[in-house]
């Protein structure tokens, strides 16, 4: 397994899911968790195949837990103050709030869509491109591509209605 | 949208997961391609509103990409024999159907018997539906996209006939979205029902929705008469029609044709069974 590979992979994902008030933190957190990972996953023999998709799994857990734990840091309420460096360098609370607000709402307007278009526009959001969707859903590429052209616009319209717009 | 797409996924990044929660080695496995299709469904039914779930999916995706593993293909379905008693060794097409019933999330279809009482007005029937000989019914049926529906009797020797589409009829396949139809529908303005014209006890009948047309059944409509309200199903399928419908032959057309081609359903069809008990 070629670790500088996973190192890179890793830090590509890093950045860009690193909120943006966490951009000053964003290569301690990719060190922690390659620690993490060469901790967990020690490639001790046995299949090859095996060894690297336990490693990319455990990538996976080990790099979610470190954003999370940073953001929770970073929000933990009264007597504990946000990291110096990251309000320096990073933070815009007028923009995270945008964020968190548009977040809320496009949560809200996503639970009223029809289900089939929930579900499609969801994997859209999480970033799936409609032939790897409908490979996970069993539904054909077309399929996905019309359940989410239609879902979005539920979703502007929802959107609309809440006073979101672009 | 990517606007949007791009303020969400910023919204949502590092959000902590919720009592609840599925543990996010179930969004690696889902961006692995490791989950069924019903499965993928469940965590998309969460995602939609757990942004700490969406996040973590969106970055098991993410990972997964860079790691350079091809994308997911698809899966094969975990398909469900149905029992049909007393009619194995007839059911071909019930058995064909029945593979497709169990997995397919996407087409919503709603579809109810409806027994036509003198006067004029609909008796939605609950099932097991009880009929007798005499009774007119017809097949409310509703689909959120367009779809391709076909209803198939069978009787308790698993002898089928194919109720709609048939030609002449003035509903069509697909029939549209989002609207009640109600089948077999009109004839030259005439509305039509299903009469029950014997009681052979027990029967079944198959509803099937797809987007895609059940090329089979295509086939055999094409070869009915204008005027049949049946048509019996050839018998490399089961043929014969007993009970709902009239499967009288149409002389202009000898025998029903055998089936060219596939004929199974289309993949990812809807299919539903009603169970109805005639009596006389």
């Amino acid at each position: 397994m070629d670790l500088e590979w996973v190192r890179r992979t890793i830090e590509s994902a890093v950045g860009r899911h690193c909120p943006r008030w966490l951009v000053a933190h964003r290569e301690d957190l990719v060190q922690t968790a390659m620690a993490r990972i060469l901790d967990r996953a020690r490639p001790g023999g046995g299949d090859a195949e095996m060894n690297a998709t336990y490693l990319w799994k455990t990538a996976h857990s080990v790099v979610l837990d470190e954003l999370r734990r940073k953001r929770w840091e970073a929000e933990r309420p009264l007597g504990s103050e946000r990291p110096a460096e990251t309000q320096a360098r990073g933070a815009d609370p007028e923009r995270e709030a945008a964020a968190r607000e548009i977040g809320r709402h496009v949560t809200d307007c996503l639970k009223t869509l029809v289900q089939p278009r929930r579900r499609a526009v969801t994997l859209h959001l999480v970033g799936y491109a409609p032939a790897e969707a409908g490979a996970l859903l069993a539904w054909s590429a077309k399929r996905v591509s019309n359940l989410v052209h239609r879902g979005l616009a539920d979703l502007r319209e929802c959107l609309g209605a809440k006073g979101v717009g672009p | 949208v990517t606007e949007l797409r791009s303020r969400w996924r910023e919204a949502v990044r590092g959000a902590a997961p919720a009592a609840g929660c599925p543990e996010s080695e179930r969004f690696w496995d889902a961006a692995c391609g490791s989950l069924t299709a019903r499965e993928v469904c469940e965590l998309a039914d969460h995602a939609a509103q757990c942004p700490a779930c969406a996040d973590a999916w969106a970055l098991a995706r993410e990972l997964r990409e860079g790691s350079g593993a091809a994308v997911p293909r698809m899966r094969g379905r975990s398909a469900r024999w149905l029992w049909v008693p007393g009619l194995v060794a007839a059911t071909l097409l019930v058995l064909l159907v029945a593979r497709r019933e169990t997995v397919e999330p996407g087409l919503q279809v709603t579809a109810s018997l409806i027994r036509f009482v003198p006067g004029g007005t609909e008796e939605r029937m609950p099932e097991p539906v009880s009929l007798v000989v005499g009774d007119r019914v017809g097949l409310a049926v509703e689909a959120d996209a367009p779809a391709y529906v076909y209803v198939v009797s069978i009787d308790s020797a698993g002898h089928g006939a194919l109720l709609f589409p048939l030609p002449g009829l003035e509903s069509t396949n697909p029939l549209p979205a989002a609207r009640r139809h109600l089948l077999p529908g009109r004839r030259e303005g005439r509305p039509m029902a299903w009469p029950v014209e014997t009681a052979s006890g027990r029967e079944e009948l198959l509803v099937v929705a797809a987007y895609e047309p059940w090329a089979a059944m295509e086939q055999l409509a094409a070869a009915a008469g204008r005027d049949a309200l049946a048509l019996a199903l050839p018998d490399d399928l089961g043929v014969h029609l007993r009970g709902i419908g009239d499967a009288t032959p149409d002389p202009s057309v000898p025998a029903p044709p055998r089936i060219a081609g596939p004929t199974l359903p289309p993949a990812g069809a809807w299919v539903r069974r009603v169970e109805i008990r005639t009596a006389p």
